[in-house]
C-alpha cells in the first residue's frame, strides 16, 4: 500500500516535472522565435533604410538611448534647468517641454535654441534628436564650477549640455554643443589630435548651418566670437586655414595643449566647408558632411579621411562628373588636402 | 538697571574677543598663508580652446601668458593672500596627481597646478571638490589681467 502510494506519488511528481519542462521549453521556443523575428525585422528595416538613402539607420548591437514616454518622433523633448551658480547638475527644472515661457530670458532662450537645433536635424536629415532615437534634450544654465563664480564656458558632458551664464542664449553655441552629442552617437571621433579637431570642426560646421547669419562662431557670447570659418586666422585664438600651418602642439596630457590642438586645427576643415558652401551651396554641402559624419567616418578618422569620405558621398549622390563632386574636391585641395597630405609628427598623436 | 549695565558691559567685552588674527576674510596685520615658492597654473580648452598660463612668485610678481603673448603683472596683496588660502584648502599634496576624465569631455577646461614639487592635473568633469576654489580663483585672475 505504502509502496503503491509512493509509486503513484512518484509518477505524479514525474508527470508534473515533465509538464513543467515542456512548459519551459514552449516559453523558451517562443522567446527565441520572437527574438529571431525581431532580429530579422530589425535587419530588414535597416536594409530598407540604407537602400533608400536615409540617415541614422541604426547599427546592430548598439543599444538605443531611452526616449521619454511622451516623446513623439520629430518633436523635441526639452528640459531646461537652472544651476543657480552652483555645481550640482542638472539644477532646478525651470522649463519642461510644452511649458509656457518661464519669464527668465536665459532659460527661455535656451529652450528656444534647443528647439531650433532639434528642428534643424529633424527637418534637414530626418534625425530624431542627437541619438536619432528621440533622446531628451537636457540643458543646465548658469552653471558655476565653483559656487558663486560664473563659468565662462559651455560643454556637452555626455548626458546633457552645461552652460555658464550668458552662453545658453547663443544659438550657434547650443548647436555646437548638441552636435558634439551627434558626433558621439555616430562617428565617435576621438577627442584628440586630428580626429579631435574633426570632432570640433563638425560642431562648428553644423553650428554654421543652424545659425546662417555669418561665418563666426560665438559672436553672441559675452566675450564675442571665438572662431571665424571664413577667415580662421581671425579667430580668438587664431586658427590655421591650411595644412601648411598645421599646429603641432603635443597630445601629452597637459591640458594647456588642448588634446593636441583640437580647437586650433579645426580651422582647416572648417575653412574647407566654408569653401564648399560658397561653391555648391549649403544644401549640398551639409548633405555631404552629414552623410560623411554618420556613414563614413569612424573614431580615428583624420583630415584626409574626411576628404575621402566627402568625395565618396558626393560621388554617390551626384556622380564624379557633377559640380558637387568637383567643387568638393577643389575645396579640400584649397586647404591642402588633396589625398597626398601627410601630417607632421606630433607627440602623442 | 544694574543688570542691564552688566549685560551691556559683557556684550562689549565679548565683541572684542572676536578677532584672533586668523580671520580668512582679510584685514591688515593678519597671519598670511603665504606662498613659499613659485606657483604655475595652466588652463586649456573650453569651447574657445584657450591656452592660459600664470606663474606667480611669492612676492606677488607674476607672468601671464594668454593668446601666446606673455606679460608681467603684479598681484595685489589680497589676491596673493587668497591664492595662499585656496592652496591650503586644496591641499594638493593629498589630491591624486591626475584627476581627469577617462575620455576627454568636449569643450571642458583642463587645468594643471604645480607648486612646491607637486603637480595636479584635472578637468571640469572630474575635478575633486577640494581643487575647485584654487583653479577657479586662478582662472579669475587670468581673466582679470588678460
Amino acid at each position: 500500500m505504502l509502496r503503491t502510494r509512493l509509486s503513484s506519488s512518484a509518477g505524479q511528481v514525474g508527470a508534473e516535472y515533465l509538464g513543467g519542462l515542456l512548459l519551459v521549453a514552449v516559453i523558451v521556443a517562443a522567446l527565441i522565435g520572437a527574438q529571431v523575428h525581431t532580429t530579422i525585422a530589425v535587419e530588414a528595416e535597416r536594409a530598407i533604410c540604407k537602400i533608400t538613402g536615409s540617415s541614422g539607420c541604426g547599427e546592430p548591437g548598439v543599444p538605443e538611448a531611452e526616449a521619454s514616454d511622451d516623446d513623439e518622433p520629430g518633436e523635441p523633448d526639452r528640459e531646461v534647468h537652472d544651476a543657480e551658480c552652483d555645481n550640482d547638475l542638472p539644477g532646478d527644472l525651470v522649463r519642461d517641454e510644452g511649458d509656457d515661457p518661464s519669464g527668465d530670458p536665459e532659460a527661455d532662450a535656451a529652450y528656444d535654441n534647443l528647439g531650433q537645433v532639434f528642428d534643424y536635424y529633424s527637418e534637414t536629415f530626418g534625425r530624431d534628436s542627437y541619438d536619432d532615437s528621440g533622446a531628451d534634450l537636457i540643458a543646465s544654465i548658469n552653471f558655476c564650477r565653483t559656487p558663486g563664480t560664473p563659468m565662462r564656458n559651455a560643454y556637452w558632458d555626455g548626458t546633457q549640455m552645461v552652460f555658464g551664464e550668458g552662453y545658453a542664449s547663443s544659438l550657434d553655441i547650443t548647436a555646437h554643443e548638441l552636435t558634439h552629442a551627434v558626433t558621439e552617437n555616430t562617428a565617435g571621433l576621438e577627442y584628440q589630435c586630428q580626429s579631435g579637431a574633426l570632432n570640433e570642426s563638425m560642431s562648428d560646421i553644423f553650428a554654421s548651418n543652424v545659425d546662417t547669419n555669418d561665418w563666426e562662431i560665438g559672436e553672441d557670447l559675452p566675450g564675442g566670437a571665438i572662431r571665424d570659418m571664413e577667415n580662421p586666422e581671425n579667430g580668438d585664438p587664431p586658427q590655421p586655414a591650411h595644412v601648411d600651418d598645421f599646429n603641432t602642439m603635443p597630445n601629452d596630457g597637459n591640458p594647456y595643449n588642448d588634446h593636441g590642438g583640437v580647437h586650433y586645427n579645426s580651422g582647416i576643415p572648417n575653412h574647407a566647408y566654408y569653401l564648399m558652401v560658397r561653391s555648391i551651396g549649403r544644401d549640398a554641402a551639409e548633405a555631404i558632411v552629414y552623410r560623411a559624419l554618420t556613414e563614413e567616418l569612424d573614431e580615428n578618422s583624420n583630415f584626409e579621411d574626411f576628404r575621402t569620405a566627402s568625395l565618396a558621398v558626393a560621388r554617390r549622390l551626384w556622380g564624379e562628373d557633377s559640380p558637387e563632386y568637383r567643387h568638393t574636391d577643389a575645396s579640400f585641395a584649397a586647404v591642402g588636402l588633396d589625398g597626398t597630405w601627410e601630417a607632421p609628427e606630433v607627440e602623442g598623436c | 538697571m544694574r543688570r542691564l549695565l552688566m549685560l551691556g558691559l559683557a556684550l562689549v567685552l565679548l565683541a572684542g574677543c572676536g578677532d584672533d588674527g586668523s580671520d580668512a576674510g582679510g584685514g591688515g596685520g593678519e597671519e598670511r598663508a603665504a606662498l613659499t615658492g613659485p606657483l604655475t597654473y595652466e588652463r586649456g580648452g573650453g569651447i574657445a580652446g584657450r591656452r592660459d598660463r600664470l606663474i606667480v612668485q611669492p612676492d606677488g610678481n607674476a607672468e601671464l601668458t594668454v593668446r601666446e603673448r606673455t606679460k608681467s603683472i603684479r598681484l595685489e596683496d589680497a589676491e596673493l593672500d587668497q591664492i595662499g588660502r585656496d592652496l591650503e584648502a586644496a591641499d594638493i599634496a593629498a589630491v591624486p596627481p591626475n584627476s581627469t576624465s577617462k575620455q576627454p569631455v568636449p569643450d571642458t577646461f583642463g587645468y594643471r597646478v604645480a607648486y612646491d614639487g607637486t603637480t595636479v592635473t584635472t578637468d571640469d568633469a572630474a575635478m575633486p571638490d577640494k581643487l575647485g576654489g584654487l583653479v577657479t580663483g586662478l582662472g579669475a585672475l587670468v581673466e582679470r589681467y588678460e
